[in-house]
Parts: structure tokens; C-alpha cells; sequence
């Protein structure tokens, strides 16, 4: 369905997974990227996801709009071109016209008519032409980019679309362009493919409008059964039938959809989800036979139903301990195996993970990826998996170096202890200290050591399994399944 | 004390379990259909690179199909909690199996741990590992005893947070070494718990005297030591998860439950 995705440099968040492709603007929220990151993954096989996933944002959307200022643009395959639910401050080029929602805040429901292709970006931003003969193509995941081209496989370029519905709050403005030269401003033109399905207004403040089958929750505060008309199921059974969802049975048992909180109920995705909605009475005071469940209230954007879920691909464990799991990002070191495959330290004579005896000298020097290295066992009983380096300190997570990707923190507060006290690090199969020169300082009490000894400042120290290391007041002790060679025990 | 969690409205605070998360008696927003019924609401610290990770794990185990897992209601982020999550769950009225409300007999316990090992089974056909299968994460429910979710959230590189011995006794010792969390760890925990729920003294002689980090030690250089004066079968079923060569122990928990069904209390 697509021949490739060009993702624009910039900022912002370019996500695709199969046929769905979003952008989102750097001010979105964790939560939201984190949304539409799986629904993109749920639905990316289905051939209409472009259109599942719009209505389902519109839906709640309709109930409240928890960001409105951010810019996104989801968009996918529909039965009748590329559907595409844009919010906020964002533009849509399709070859022959300009869309982005207005107001803004707002948003914008359209099925889109690439002509050849659709880019997609922040609104006020100069779209770059694409080169006919790119190689650049984005398959799936999720990068940094200020926007994409989308060109989808020649069926589904030429197709076209109905007349627009351009009553509809005054959305979109088109322009005649030549197909290879993006215009620099938006101009208003009547003849267009792309068809738009509905614009809203800011939420939950404007009156959503309700156009070509997009099934408009109702609004949060009114309570549920005032405006019956405006029920969501109401709308997703008069929506056209050549838009209608997957019914619970029809549903592929891998096509889930996080529900956005209120609208699990409501919206025809929800049952695509594999859940029918669960009755609830009607609202009081107001019987509505035949109308189906309402929505009582508006969910947190980004809530995933657990209950929806329906089967999922998924690799059941290893029997056993399994094999060693390399931990990711570790070096490279030399060890032994053991008859099992495990990798050991050198000079190991029994498997840590499976106590087999290693023979001397049996597979010697075999370079492998380095397993965990023991623990830190802090002295209020949080236990750290040693399969990285970490910055101990009050407050480390500011530190460059964790920020920076380079160390975990490991949080100690206490007295004397500074933000970023002192580092542990990962050498080889060794595990050693620095103290970044802390006033307080950092003092080892080594097995069968009688003293405390004071490490000097930015001085690397090798532990050995056993030692106490002192950070100011608070404790950390070195445990590890190796007995290094100068150890006595 | 928080008034809501999302639009969970919370009914009280839940005692705090050894994973460090927050954890409140809620009643649910009416779009979740539950009928009013209280559920669990735990809170979980995770930034946002941990989001997607995490939820992916719970879709996951939510899609599990064991009967013996505490059933997932919804996750979504909790903006008043800093950027974390809240996850609902279903709200056990029966107690902990070590406090159950109903007291349970010696078959009542082997039974018990026989459901948890079948719920753990079921998150192993997922690809998940618990790693954290103690008293705390067994709770009893009219379908019979439940298995917990694992621990979530919380920093990263977290192994657990021992508050005292009995959060570290049934510690599989790997996870200890630095070991990620395996079918075989879960089996160990799993006996180790049923031990401790049959035992009146510690699986690690001493242990009930240690700090947590003497625990710990004890649990990584020590071998466990089953109650001789269990009976024999009970006794070997314990031993044979508790090997210290994996393949001498049961391939899953799935036989181990099986193996447990098989014995007999012996009175
Ligand atoms: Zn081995």
C-alpha cells in the first residue's frame, strides 16, 4: 500500500508501523506519542487502519481534547484513499491542495488523494519538493523528524475521491499546483479530490460537526442521555456503509486498538478490539430504547483497555533458565562456556547459572557478550542488576552522564551524599568506583579488611565481591556470583 | 492521601508490598462498565522512554489466557503522579494467600500454589517472567488463587526492594547474580513460597535473624534447606524445584502445578 515514507529532518516524532503513518510535534506529550505509537502497531496490518484509527481519535476528541495545542497527524489506508485525522497547527499537501484544520486549535478528519504523494509537516513550515529518485524510505518505527512524505503504490495514487464537504466549520483551503512543486502558501480552490470528512472546533467548548459518518462522542460535562442524537454507537450505525468497522467476530484477534479511555465503549474500534461493549441502563429520567450504551464521562487520553485485548504474537519464554540473554549495549569480553553454553568469567570451575563443573582449560578464551556482573545492594534493600554502569547520588538523574545515556542512577539520598556522588562502572569483567571528588567522599570496606579506606578522588577502584562501599553515610554492598582470583575466601 | 487516580475515585490506601509502588482501593469511572465493584489502582514510576515498553508488557499479559492471573483492567498515565502510569486491576476480596480472609488448611495451601504456578505458566506462554513470586503476589479470589503481575516501573536495574528477610526468601539466587528472570526462577519461587507457607521456620537456616543484606548474601552463597518434618512428598516436590542444576527441576510451572495436584499433604 505504501512505496515509502520520507521522513523530514526536524523536529518532532515520525512514527509508522505497516500502513499507518503519524507525526507528531515535539510538545506532545509521552502519553500521546506513546498512544499513537500502538495504535500505529495494533492496526498496521488492517487495511482501513488509517480510517479506525481517525475515528477513534475523533471520538475523544469530541469528549475533550487533553492537548489541544499539540500537532499530529495520523494517517492510513481506508477503503476510499488515505484517511487522516490532522489536530492542531499542522499541513497536508497532497499534490493538489492544502489542508490543516481551522481553528486552531482544532482538528480535521479527511481522506486524502496523494497526487503522487502526501507530505505532511507543522502548518507555517516549508515543505521540501521530494526527489522523484530518492532512496530515502522509513519502514517501521519510531524517529525524530518535523514531518514525512507518504507515497503510496501507484493503485492507490490515482484513485478518486468525492466532492467535499467544505461546510464544515470552513476547513481547507486547496491549491492548483503543478504535482512536483509544493506552492509556498495555502490558496483557496473549490475543485479537489481529497474529501473531507468533518472538522471540530476547539473541544469541548464548540459544537462538534457531525459529517459523513464520523462518529462524534458526546460531550463530557452534559451528562450522558441529554443529547441522545450525539451517542456515539447512534453515529457509528448511521455511519455509510462502505466505512463501517469490523464486528467482534470479524476482527482479527491481533488488531488491537488501545482504547482512548471513554471511547472504549463507544466507538465501532472498540469492538474491533475484540470486546463488545458492555451494556449499561440507560441514563435516567431518559429512556432511549434501542439507543445503545452512552458514554458517561471522558477517559485520560492514552488509556489502553486491558480488557480488549485479544490475542497477541508473543514468544512464550525459554524451558528452564534458557539460554544467557545478552544484555544490550554490554562489551564484548573474553570467558569460558560451560558444557551448557553458558558464559563464564575466566577461571571459573562451576557455571554460575547452571552449577555444571568446567573443566580447565575446556573452551577457553571464547569472546562473548558480558553477562551481569553481579548487584549493588544498597543498605535500604533495593537491590541494582549490575548489567550496567550506574551515578550514586542524591540526585543523579540530572547528572550528563545518565541523561547522557551513559550510566543508570541510583538514587541515595542522605546526609553528605551530593547529587552525583560517585560513579559505578563496568570494565571488563571487573566492577570498579570513582568518586567524583565528593566532600563527604567514598570509602571501601573490603572483605577481611579490618578498616574503612578512603578512595581518592577520580581514582578507578576495582571491587571485589563483598566490598561495603561507603558514599557518605549510605551503604552499598558489592555482590557477585564471581570470586575474583585475589579474593580470600 | 490522593483523592483520584485518573478518574478512579480512591476508597483507601492498600498496605505498601515490597515493590515499593503505591497501590489504592478505587472505585472505577462508570465508562469502565465494572458495576461500581472496587478494583485496584497501583501507581507506576516510569519515564517516558519506559511508556511503550511497558505498555506492550501489560497488552501482553492481559492477552494471556490463564484464569489464575489477577485480571488487567486498563492502563493510562497519571499526569498527578509525575508523568507515571496507574494500572487497574481486579480487586481480590479473599486476602493474601499468608492472610488469607478464608483460613486455608494444608491442601488448601498446596491448591493454592498449584493455581499460582498454573497463572504463572500462562504469563510464560507470553514471554513474560515474574520475577518477584512470593506470599505477597498470590492472593485468593472465588476463581481460586491469582498470581499478581510482576513488578513494574521503578528505577532502572531495580531487582527488588527488600524490606526485610521475607521479601528475599524466596528470591531465586540468579536474580541475585544479576540473572534476568526465567520460567526456572519462577519455579523456585513458587516453592520456595509453598515452603514458607507449610514451614514455621525460614528456607535458609539463620535467616529470620538477617538484615536484608545479610539475606540477600545468605540467599546468593547459601543452599536452601527444606523442613525435614514436611511430609515426604510435599517435601521432595519442594526440593526437586529448589536444584541447583536447572534440569533436575520442573521443565515449568505448569508440571510443577501438576506436580503439586499429584501430592498428598500426607495428613
Ligand atoms: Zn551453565
Amino acid at each position: 500500500m505504501i512505496e515509502r515514507v520520507v521522513v523530514m529532518p526536524g523536529p518532532g516524532t515520525v512514527i509508522r508501523y505497516g500502513g499507518i503513518v503519524i507525526w507528531a510535534d515535539p510538545s506532545a506529550s509521552p502519553a500521546l506519542v506513546s498512544f499513537l505509537t500502538q495504535s500505529a502497531r495494533n492496526l498496521a496490518a488492517s487495511t482501513r487502519g488509517g480510517r479506525q484509527i481517525a475515528d477513534h481519535i475523533a471520538e475523544v476528541l469530541a469528549n475533550r481534547d487533553p492537548e489541544p495545542g499539540v500537532a499530529f497527524v495520523v494517517m492510513g489506508p481506508s477503503d476510499h484513499g488515505w484517511a487522516s485525522l490532522m489536530h492542531g497547527p499542522v499541513q497536508a499537501w497532497d499534490g493538489a491542495q492544502w489542508l490543516s484544520p481551522r481553528p486552531s486549535p482544532g482538528w480535521l478528519q479527511a481522506i486524502l488523494t496523494p497526487q503522487p504523494s502526501v507530505t505532511v509537516g507543522r502548518a507555517g513550515t516549508p515543505m521540501p519538493t521530494l526527489h522523484p529518485d530518492s532512496m530515502l524510505d522509513f519502514e517501521a518505527g519510531v524517529v525524530p523528524g518535523a514531518g514525512f512524505v507518504l507515497v503510496p503504490t501507484p493503485d492507490r495514487r490515482l484513485r478518486t475521491g468525492r466532492p467535499a464537504d467544505t461546510g464544515a466549520a470552513g476547513a481547507a483551503e486547496a491549491a492548483q499546483a503543478p504535482a512536483q512543486a509544493i506552492p509556498a502558501a495555502p490558496a483557496a480552490d473549490e475543485d479537489e479530490a481529497t474529501e473531507l470528512l468533518s472538522t471540530a472546533g476547539v473541544a469541548p467548548a464548540a459544537q462538534p460537526v457531525a459529517a459523513a459518518g464520523v462518529a462524534l462522542a458526546a460531550q463530557p460535562d452534559a451528562t450522558a442521555g441529554v443529547a441522545p442524537a450525539a451517542q456515539p454507537d447512534a453515529a457509528a450505525g448511521v455511519a455509510p456503509a462502505a466505512e463501517t468497522d469490523d464486528t467482534p467476530g470479524e476482527a482479527p484477534a491481533t488488531q488491537v486498538l488501545p482504547a482512548l479511555g471513554g471511547a472504549r465503549a463507544a466507538g465501532p474500534l472498540a469492538a474491533g478490539a475484540g470486546a463488545a461493549p458492555e451494556s449499561q441502563p440507560p441514563p435516567q429520567g431518559e429512556p432511549s430504547p434501542g439507543l445503545p450504551p452512552a458514554v458517561a464521562g471522558p477517559g485520560t487520553l492514552g488509556s489502553i483497555d486491558l480488557r480488549a485485548v485479544g490475542a497477541v504474537p508473543a514468544t512464550p519464554l525459554p524451558i528452564g533458565v534458557g539460554p544467557d540473554k545478552p544484555v544490550a549495549g554490554a562489551a564484548m569480553v573474553a570467558g569460558v562456556l560451560c558444557p551448557r553454553g553458558h558464559f563464564n568469567r575466566p577461571g571459573t570451575t562451576a557455571c554460575v547459572r547452571c552449577s555444571m563443573a568446567i573443566p580447565p582449560g575446556s573452551a577457553d578464551n571464547v569472546s562473548g557478550s558480558r553477562p551481569p556482573l553481579g548487584v549493588l545492594v544498597a543498605d535500604d534493600g533495593a537491590v541494582y542488576r549490575l548489567d550496567a554502569g550506574y551515578l550514586v547520588g542524591s540526585d543523579p538523574v540530572h547528572d550528563p552522564t545518565v541523561s547522557g545515556g551513559l550510566a543508570r542512577p541510583l538514587e541515595l539520598p542522605g546526609d553528605n551524599v551530593v547529587a552525583s556522588h560517585a560513579e559505578i562502572r563496568l570494565h571488563g569483567w571487573d566492577v570498579t568506583v570513582i568518586d567524583r571528588g565528593s566532600p563527604g567522599g567514598t570509602h571501601l570496606f573490603e572483605p577481611g579488611a579490618g578498616e574503612w579506606t578512603r578512595v581518592k578522588p577520580f581514582e578507578q577502584r576495582r571491587l571485589r565481591p563483598g566490598t561495603h562501599v561507603a558514599f557518605a553515610q549510605r551503604i552499598v554492598t558489592f555482590a557477585a556470583p564471581w570470586i575474583a582470583e585475589d579474593t580470600p575466601r | 492521601m490522593r483523592s483520584k487516580i485518573a478518574d478512579y475515585r480512591v476508597i483507601e490506601v492498600v498496605p505498601p508490598a515490597n515493590d515499593g509502588a503505591r497501590r489504592y482501593l478505587c472505585r472505577p469511572p462508570e465508562r469502565l462498565g465494572a458495576d461500581e465493584e472496587p478494583v485496584l489502582v497501583t501507581e507506576i514510576s516510569v519515564d517516558a522512554a519506559g511508556w511503550r515498553p511497558l505498555t506492550d508488557l501489560l497488552v501482553r499479559l492481559a492477552s494471556a489466557g490463564s484464569a489464575h492471573l489477577v485480571r488487567l483492567l486498563e492502563v493510562g498515565p497519571d499526569p498527578d503522579a509525575g508523568g507515571g502510569l496507574y494500572l487497574a486491576s481486579e480487586a481480590s476480596a479473599g486476602g493474601g494467600v499468608a492472610d488469607p480472609a478464608t483460613p486455608l488448611d494444608g491442601p488448601g495451601r498446596l491448591r493454592a500454589l498449584a493455581d499460582a504456578a498454573r497463572g504463572a505458566h500462562g504469563m510464560h506462554e507470553v514471554g513474560v517472567a515474574h520475577g518477584a513470586i512470593g506470599p505477597g503476589s498470590i492472593v485468593m479470589s472465588e476463581r481460586g488463587a491469582l498470581l499478581a503481575p510482576p513488578p513494574l516501573g521503578g528505577p532502572p536495574g531495580l531487582v527488588l526492594r527488600a524490606g526485610g528477610w521475607k521479601d528475599v526468601v524466596t528470591v531465586y539466587p540468579g536474580l541475585l547474580r544479576g540473572e534476568e528472570p526465567s520460567r526456572a526462577s519462577d519455579v523456585w519461587s513458587l516453592a520456595a513460597t509453598l515452603h514458607g507457607l507449610l514451614s514455621d521456620r525460614p528456607l535458609y537456616r539463620g535467616m529470620e535473624s538477617d538484615p536484608p543484606v545479610t539475606a540477600i548474601q545468605r540467599v546468593i552463597f547459601a543452599r536452601p534447606d527444606v523442613d525435614p518434618s514436611l511430609p515426604a512428598g510435599v517435601a521432595a516436590t519442594i526440593a526437586s524445584c529448589l536444584e541447583s542444576d536447572p534440569a533436575l527441576r520442573p521443565a515449568t510451572a505448569a508440571e510443577l502445578a501438576d506436580r503439586l495436584d499429584a501430592t498428598e499433604m500426607g495428613g
